[in-house]
């Protein structure tokens, strides 16, 4: 198996975890109020473990993934879907051209990677209750910022480093 | 895994491709959901988690029943004393509601008031708990195969859940209460007061009745049910009045409302179709 086949699965496999573990578990673990998003943060974790194009491609299926499952009531499918091919494209980009493959900025994307799709949903699709909306994004972004470290340690470990661009 | 030596265009041809077919599924999406459908993509993708989902919720359940009791021994026998005590109470009152409506029956027959159609009702289990931190949704296995429609009514015994607002074959989405987007026609369930009012989620595990007039007869405590207009029928209880104020213009009151459902707890819910 291939560095890359063996990455691709490991990010795989963490979108079917993470999908069945936001389905049946992630309500019942509320922190002060904040859920987690798992897909995101896998999606976000996966996009730095591979390059710009794969990046699109794993944040394209985060949200396929959410958008299917969690379907808004009223519009904004497409807004999921672009927001975080997007983000996880820009992520792709800066781990190949400027960090590398660092775990210390795995809870720094974690936060600023949610806090930008959720931006980006908005200017696209704008809610009707700003203030609750920025209620549930910074609670829901520290959530990810923390659960983004344990998840890329876990998710580098099992795919293998990149010795080609690793520095950390 | 890096980009190669394409020129710095092409290079990101697939990230613009992907992002055209975002916007395109969206479209789909979009035009599928105002006739109550899912597009083909979700439809597929809901398909696949909702057997996975089910089979991990049911084995936490099958250990919550078998093993979950272990960790509370002594609380589960004064639990069962004071439910022993509720249900004898409650059994009364049912034999008293079984009376009350034989009465209604033959008062009804006599004026010849019609009676409305009782919906019927469906079980289904929940797939998929608020799946993303910004919609208060589910996804419940059950979908068009079980007779289910958009607008149809989803209850649990102890109250309101939401509105069906989207389905395909196997599975169907549940707008919760408490979204933005849930909204019901309300009333005041106490002897003397008939005060109506909408009741709408704002993203809290508490509902906003408004629309309740500045006289409205409202007050913490009162047992909230809707109202009857629209696709929900009358009297299924919504929750109850944590406390009331006047809205920002003084014109009127506004109460906030504690749901009976515990929607982080969804566990199986009705359909009522």
């Amino acid at each position: 198996m291939t560095p890359y086949t063996r990455r691709l699965l490991t990010i795989v496999g963490a979108f079917v975890v993470a999908a069945l573990f936001q389905m049946t578990a992630a309500s019942n673990l509320l922190v002060f109020g904040a859920q987690v998003d798992l897909p995101l943060c896998a999606a976000i974790v996966g996009s730095m473990l591979c390059d710009v194009n794969t990046a699109s491609a794993v944040g394209f299926a985060s949200g396929v993934l959410t958008a299917s499952l969690a379907a808004p009531p009223v519009s904004g499918f497409g807004s999921i879907v672009v927001s975080r091919t997007i983000v996880c494209f820009l992520i792709g980009w800066l781990e190949a051209r400027i960090v590398r493959d660092s775990a210390l900025l795995a809870p720094l994307f974690g936060v600023l990677g949610t806090v930008s799709c959720a931006v980006m949903f908005f200017a696209f699709d704008p809610q009707k209750d700003t203030s609750h909306w920025t209620i549930v994004l910074v609670g829901s972004s520290l959530y990810n910022g923390v659960v983004a470290i344990p998840l890329f340690y876990i998710m580098r470990r099992i795919a293998g480093r990149d010795e080609s661009t690793a520095l950390a | 895994m890096t980009a190669g030596r394409t020129g710095p265009v092409l290079r990101y041809i697939p990230f613009v491709l992907l992002l055209i077919a975002g916007t395109l599924l969206g479209i789909i999406h979009d035009r599928a959901a105002r006739v109550g459908k899912l597009d083909p993509i979700s439809s597929l993708v809901r398909t696949m988690f909702a057997f996975p989902a089910t089979a991990v919720s049911s084995t936490t359940r099958w250990f919550n029943r078998e093993l979950g009791w272990i960790p509370h021994g002594y609380a589960l026998e004064a639990e069962n004393r004071s439910l022993r005590t509720r249900i004898s109470a409650l059994e009364m009152d049912n034999a008293n509601l079984r009376n009350q409506a034989l009465l209604g029956q033959r008062l009804a027959a006599d004026l010849g008031i019609v009676q409305s159609h009782s919906p019927k009702p469906v079980v289904a289990r929940v797939v998929a708990l608020l799946p993303d931190p910004y919609f208060e949704t589910v996804v419940i296995n059950r979908g068009s195969s079980s007779g289910i429609k958009v607008h149809d009514v989803v209850v649990t015994p102890a109250g309101l859940v939401g509105q069906v607002y989207v389905v395909n074959t196997s599975t169907a989405g549940v707008v919760l209460l408490t979204d933005q987007n849930g909204m019901v026609s309300a009333r005041v369930e106490r002897g003397n007061s008939r005060a109506v009012g909408i009741c709408r989620g704002n993203y809290t595990s508490n509902i906003i009745m408004n629309d309740l007039s500045a006289e409205a007869d409202v007050k913490a405590g009162d047992r909230i049910v809707t109202a009857g207009y629209g696709v929900f029928p009358p009297g299924i209880p919504i929750g109850s009045v944590v406390s009331v104020s006047l809205d920002q213009g003084q014109m009127n009151k506004v109460a906030i409302v504690k749901p009976f459902v515990h929607f982080n707890a969804l566990d199986e819910v009705i359909v009522l179709r």
